[in-house]
């Protein structure tokens, strides 16, 4: 063989991905990233002992560039999942190299994965935690109930407390079940039906009792309750305070 | 899968070394450095104590030839009979120069004084046909589970053939130019051997006569030996490809002895990540020993240091290497 076909092709590539470059897996975190960038930093610093004799100084800047460029790239979330995805366009990587726990089952885990985000996203997945479920009373489901509710309140004064009285006979629920599934104190609720406003605390927590209150009710747009109810105690402590 | 890793192993092997298929062998390890005085010794003897410990029977062998002096290590006097008496004398048989130790699981051969060695005027190149045999078939024969070979500094061929041949070679080095410079320039030898045996194995001796020449006679060129091969790639396709195999079939166990500051623990890591990146072989970095005078202390009273200050620093790192090696050998050498 003559000696000149030993030389390599000039435009032969050695292709190297980011993640070979910085050694990291190709699921690694940001965390993973950023230590591994540190690391390749300290080794390809200047007059390194551990680079003795092998002559490399030239290679090390190359290297040093190239580190530069995947961390880069790496870092940011966006331009890193353009670049997976061209690594899986080019079959360099697929996309188990990068999702780990997806399902093996080829194309469909492709589709799936979009979804799941979304869902994700959305909280679908998980049903959400017992504390922060909105609890409602039997009765709001029958629209009998529900009926009934809009008669007595398009007949009463929508800021006296006696007409929450009815609503709340009229759905069976006493002031004791009403104060377990609300955890708040019965002598709020029962003031609140008697309006006696000088045992009441400030405004602002009233209409979050309120709002429990009618929550659990499952009464339709019971804001403008709400609001009718707190303008007129809010009205009677200016007066109060005025008076003193 | 495991099959391959095998074949692929043997590829790498000196050619007098024959190798029966079928027969189980014991998982190799060899000690090496390139230069003298890096502590080669003191790691084979509390390493081979410490996987002793573990359960598994272990053949310590000195192959330091003209140097060895492991038998010091566990405080037994000068052999009777050593290694040289069996290659270069025909003695004795191989059994009478296994001496049992004061560790447990633990079986020596010593590898005889330099005299001994010289004593033959012209030495036969394939001296150590018979060791290789007798490595090979230590599991069937004497049911060894660990070869442990601990080599003499520098370049010969015998030491680079062992190192190169080891199921993991371990390459110790200390925190100064001149161990790194020597560390590097063994690797480079070692690596030089392999493309010999692939050549030889593959009957391909024009290529690998090619392939030396491009990696090792081009001293201008600055680039790695890693990005050498991969640009050989496409002018010796199957050559290149069973080197790699090769390569990836054995590992490259990396210590660092005598670790005295930060900087040193630095360097450490640096040449755990130049040494695949530059070289291509697989490197497991098995750890660093800290300066500990448990060391000098106990070798002074002609004991391991690792049984003689088992709660010191130096014999908890020993051991977490040991469980490195062991867990990351290929598993049909280990397990029966």
């Amino acid at each position: 063989m003559n000696k000149l076909e030993l030389e390599p092709r000039p435009h032969y590539e050695i292709h190297t991905d980011f993640y070979t470059v910085l050694a990291v897996a190709k699921n690694a975190t940001q965390m993973m990233i950023r230590e591994a960038y540190v690391r390749r930093k300290a080794t390809y610093v200047e007059n390194n002992p551990a680079f003795y004799s092998l002559g490399m100084d030239a290679q090390s800047q190359e290297n040093i560039l190239e580190v530069e460029r995947a961390y880069a790239l790496l870092m940011d979330p966006d331009k890193r999942e353009i670049y997976n995805q061209e690594l899986i366009q080019q079959k360099i990587a697929t996309i188990h190299d990068f999702h780990p726990f997806l399902q093996r089952n080829g194309a469909s885990a492709r589709e799936t994965l979009p979804d799941y985000e979304r869902k994700s996203r959305e909280g679908q997945l998980r049903p959400k935690p017992v504390f922060l479920q909105r609890r409602v009373c039997e009765q709001a489901s029958v629209p009998a109930v529900q009926e009934k509710y809009e008669k007595i309140i398009a007949a009463g004064d929508p800021s006296d407390g006696t007409l929450y009285r009815i609503l709340r006979e009229t759905a069976q629920v006493s002031l004791d079940h009403i104060h377990q599934q609300t955890k708040i104190n019965v002598d709020h609720f029962l003031h609140i039906e008697d309006n006696q406003w000088e045992a009441l605390p400030q405004p602002i927590y009233v209409k979050g009792f309120l709002r429990s209150y009618f929550e659990f009710l499952g009464v339709k747009d019971h804001n403008r309750l709400v609001e009718a109810f707190i303008t007129r105690y809010e009205n009677w402590v200016q007066k109060e305070k005025s008076k003193s | 899968m495991d099959h391959d890793i095998a074949r692929a192993w043997q590829t790498g092997l000196p050619m007098f070394a024959n190798l029966d298929p079928q027969e189980p062998i014991a998982s190799i390890i060899a000690v090496g450095s390139g230069k003298g005085g890096v502590g080669k010794s003191t790691l084979s003897a509390n390493l081979a104590a410490k996987i002793g410990q573990s359960g598994r029977r272990v053949l310590l062998m000195d192959l330091d030839i003209g140097g060895a002096n492991l038998h010091t290590y566990f405080g037994l006097p000068t052999p009777a009979y050593t290694l040289a008496d069996y290659v270069v004398y025909n003695r004795i048989s191989f059994e009478q120069i296994l001496q049992p130790t004061s560790v447990a699981n633990v079986l020596l051969v010593s590898g005889g004084k330099e005299e001994l060695w010289s004593e033959p005027s012209d030495l036969p190149v394939d001296l150590f046909t018979q060791v290789w045999q007798k490595i090979l078939s230590a599991r069937t024969a004497y049911n060894i589970d660990t070869i442990l070979i601990d080599l003499g500094a520098g370049t010969q061929k015998h030491t680079i053939d062992f190192f190169s041949s080891a199921h993991m070679g371990i390459l110790t080095v200390l925190p100064e130019p001149t161990s790194i410079e020597n560390a590097y320039s063994f690797l480079k030898t070692v690596l030089w051997h392999l493309v010999d045996h692939t050549g030889m194995r593959t009957q391909l001796f024009e290529e690998a006569a090619h392939i030396k020449v491009h990696l090792f006679q081009n001293p201008t060129s600055q680039r790695s030996y890693r990005h050498k091969l991969q640009e050989l790639q496409p002018l010796y396709p199957f050559f290149i490809k069973e080197l790699q195999r090769l390569l990836l079939s054995r590992k490259i166990g990396m210590v660092m002895n005598q670790v005295r500051c930060q900087k040193d623990i630095e360097i450490y890591r640096s040449m755990c990540s130049i040494i695949p990146e530059y070289f291509g072989y697989p490197t497991q970095p098995l750890g660093y020993v800290n300066y500990d005078e448990a060391a000098w202390k106990s070798l002074r009273n002609r004991r391991l240091a690792v049984t003689d200050f088992p709660h010191s620093l130096l014999a908890k790192k020993i051991e977490s290497m040991s469980l490195q090696i062991l867990s990351s050998l290929p598993r049909d050498t280990t397990d029966e």
